[in-house]
């Protein structure tokens, strides 16, 4: 093979994979005035269970994910109560009794039902997000039956959702076309207050991968940084009193 | 001419037949033999991990019901289902109960059988949840969910190969993208879940189902339940399910298929009556449910399901006219209907109204919808009416207990609904002096009476 053919196919793959690879892509985040000024300070957060699912779609279709769905969870919700802890924020659990006289399995069909108001909210939220800034979505006022309301200002609600594609299903794609040659996760982040139920701020930090999963492998390089800038948006914890000095 | 016509019907008929039953017979043998010959693989390993891990990650999330009397229920009937069948390699059978408003179950290749709450308000008595049962064992027993996910990964595999083919082939573009088009539904039930949850909660292959009918109907006979009652479950699965839009419809409400169930669920039960029918005890069934249904009715509630809530909450109330919980829970239904009626209208039951229902449930909040059905006349009547109903039902509950709590925090939140924010305010503080500072509700109560007792001093505010 001479050296101008190496040359050649050298550059002809790294061309292939340059337009082939996906750049991390823009995350977006609406907020309510009320917390962006100040009005309405975050300085305790009761944390709803996060949910982290994996999928992994191969050449022979989908698998599932469960083991590494479960730890992925854990890391997530590591993650932003690490955040939420350096930004100096308290944070409460939602499935914690406190010193309500509450049971356990009343509090878990408070969380169902919550998540489910959630659910229904999430349909327009994700349609028509500037329109939080409007006070257009609520959870209503069954935010407030959880222990964890007395003392906490907002309910957080954590969601992640990531797909693995394998290797051949990525070469598959680059060949083919299409949207599978990449790997793809999505975070959202929802801050409701605990009192009224009103939606007060919604993030989607988002990134696709062509090669690797850092998503699943180093979760906090790809999420920490675009965290502290959406906590100080919102103003919280500290956040507040470093823009007042 | 006629003749000949009818002739050629005939043959037609003849061939078509010639040509499937045979096919459908093989088929069936061949999923009763490979039910027979299973053996693990390390695919099938991977499934069976998977539904491990579904089960604490459902239990984890606290969708699982842990209410005794109801588990107790679950077991005994789901044992007598099972009988004294031989169970297979790598199964343990556990029954349980899933808080979610779809109405659904399903089991996963370990043995755990998922009712939900949905159906389990939506069935009447012991042996229609027996039917339900009895088809999802028979998945487990058949091993179709390992058979299913070995052939959805074939399929998944051919698929793909078919695309490379096609985007290399000149007529490229377009079959490329009906391969695409086609596989879109597998491959977003794979990226939903893994294939075991997809092919479960929306249907194995038609011959599995129909195998897993014709077992179910065979373990209700044995068990000495009346066949009928799988066709009385699917009847009942085809009247709700013009009750509201659903988002998402699952398989037991996948209506062409229900209606080809129910006759061969009748059919089989007019050849096979049980030998020992059980009286049908809709009130035990209620009764041993309640908690579920109760569960129920509090989704509906959260998830838009107002006209469900009513017809839920109304079964259980009539049932047990005495019981105040249920009477509350009644009231409460009809007062989240607010401008909405009971039932669909015909305008909404047609195909132009459901199509604008689901543009509604994706575009309005709950509050937007409220005030669009406020500006016809007949929302405003439909409130009247609601909000008539849940006063009377809450008062009632009062006269036979005036110290229930629950009661009293509903009638506030009616009359908050309706402006009477110094009625409201007596009945908030009704509630707050017959229940403990530490209850779940306190705090919520405590905020709503002073935001009323401030508004009660205003000028009443209209609607």
């Amino acid at each position: 093979m001479t050296l101008k053919f190496r040359l050649l196919a050298i550059l002809c793959t790294v061309g292939f994979l340059t337009v082939n690879a996906q750049a991390i892509t823009p995350s977006w985040s609406y907020e309510s005035p009320k917390v962006t000024s100040g009005e309405f300070q975050i300085r305790t957060v009761c944390m709803m269970p996060v949910e982290g699912k994996l999928s992994k779609v191969t050449m022979k279709g989908g698998q599932g994910m469960s083991n590494e769905s479960d730890n992925w969870t854990a890391t997530l919700e590591n993650m932003v109560e690490a955040h939420l802890k350096t930004a100096g924020v308290q944070i409460l659990q939602a499935s914690d009794a406190m010193a309500s006289a509450a049971s356990d399995e009343e509090i878990r069909q408070v969380i169902v039902q919550l998540n489910q108001k959630y659910e229904d909210v999430a349909n327009q939220l994700n349609k028509h997000p500037k329109d939080i800034r409007k006070s257009r979505f609520t959870l209503g006022d069954d935010a407030a039956l959880l222990p964890c309301a007395a003392k906490s200002d907002v309910l957080v609600f954590v969601q992640g959702e990531g797909q693995v594609t394998s290797g051949g299903k990525k070469a598959m794609g680059m060949l083919v076309g299409g949207n599978s040659n990449f790997s793809s996760a999505t975070l959202v982040l929802t801050m409701a207050d605990v009192k009224t139920g009103e939606i007060l701020a919604f993030a989607r930090l988002s990134n696709e991968e062509s090669f690797g999963e850092k998503f699943v492998d180093q979760t906090e390089s790809v999420y920490g940084k675009a965290l502290d800038k959406q906590f100080s948006r919102l103003r919280i914890g500290m956040y507040l009193d470093k823009k007042k000095h | 001419m006629h003749r000949r016509v009818a002739y050629l019907k005939c043959a037609t008929l003849a061939l078509v037949l010639l040509v499937t039953i045979p096919g459908a017979v093989t088929r069936a043998q061949e999923l009763d033999k490979a039910a027979a010959d299973f053996h693990f693989t390390d695919v099938d390993n991977q499934v069976l991990q998977d539904s491990k891990a579904i089960d604490q990650q459902y239990l984890k999330k606290g969708l699982v019901m842990q209410d005794p009397q109801l588990q107790a229920y679950l077991d005994s009937i789901g044992k007598r289902i099972i009988g004294n069948r031989t169970i297979p390699d790598q199964v343990e059978f556990k029954f349980m109960v899933l808080r979610d408003p779809m109405v659904q179950a399903f089991a996963l290749p370990n043995g755990s059988v998922y009712v939900t709450t949905g159906l389990l308000s939506l069935l009447e008595d012991e042996s229609q949840l027996s039917a339900v049962l009895g088809h999802e064992t028979a998945h487990v027993f058949e091993r179709h969910g390992y058979l299913e996910n070995r052939s959805v990964r074939k399929k998944a595999l051919t698929l793909n190969t078919l695309q490379i083919v096609a985007s290399a082939a000149p007529t490229g573009g377009n079959l490329s993208q009906s391969v695409q088009l086609f596989g879109a539904a597998v491959q977003l039930g794979a990226a939903v879940s893994s294939g075991i949850i997809v092919a479960s909660v929306f249907g194995y292959s038609r011959e599995m189902e129909h195998q897993a009918d014709s077992d179910g109907l065979i373990a209700l006979s044995n068990a000495s339940y009346d066949p009928e009652a799988m066709a009385r479950a699917f009847e009942l699965l085809d009247e709700d399910s013009s009750l509201e839009y659903e988002p998402i419809q699952g398989f037991y409400r996948d209506h062409p298929k229900l209606t080809e169930r129910r006759e061969f669920a009748l059919q089989y039960a007019s050849r096979h009556k049980a030998d020992k029918p059980e009286a049908d005890d809709k009130k035990t069934y209620a009764d041993n449910t309640a908690a579920a249904i109760c569960s129920e009715i509090q989704l509906d509630l959260s998830s838009r399901r107002e006209r469900t809530a009513v017809d839920r909450a109304s079964k259980l109330s009539a049932m047990f006219p005495d019981n105040p919980t249920y009477k509350v829970l009644l009231a409460d239904s009809y007062r989240s209907l607010g401008a909405k009626t009971k039932l669909p209208s015909s305008d909404e039951r047609s195909k132009h109204g459901q199509a604008e229902h689901r543009k509604e449930y994706f575009s309005m909040t709950p509050d937007e919808e409220q005030k669009r059905l406020l500006e016809k006349t007949d929302g405003q009547a439909a409130l009247r009416d609601n909000e008539a109903t849940a006063e009377q039902l809450y008062k009632s509950a009062l006269q036979s207990n005036p110290n229930y709590a629950d009661a009293h925090r509903g009638l506030g939140f009616l009359l908050e609904m309706e402006g009477r924010y110094s009625d409201a305010a007596t009945e908030y503080q009704s509630y707050l002096s017959m229940v403990a500072g530490t209850s779940m509700d306190h705090l919520r109560i405590e905020r709503r009476l002073a935001t009323v007792q401030k508004l009660s001093g205003a000028p009443m505010q209209s609607r």
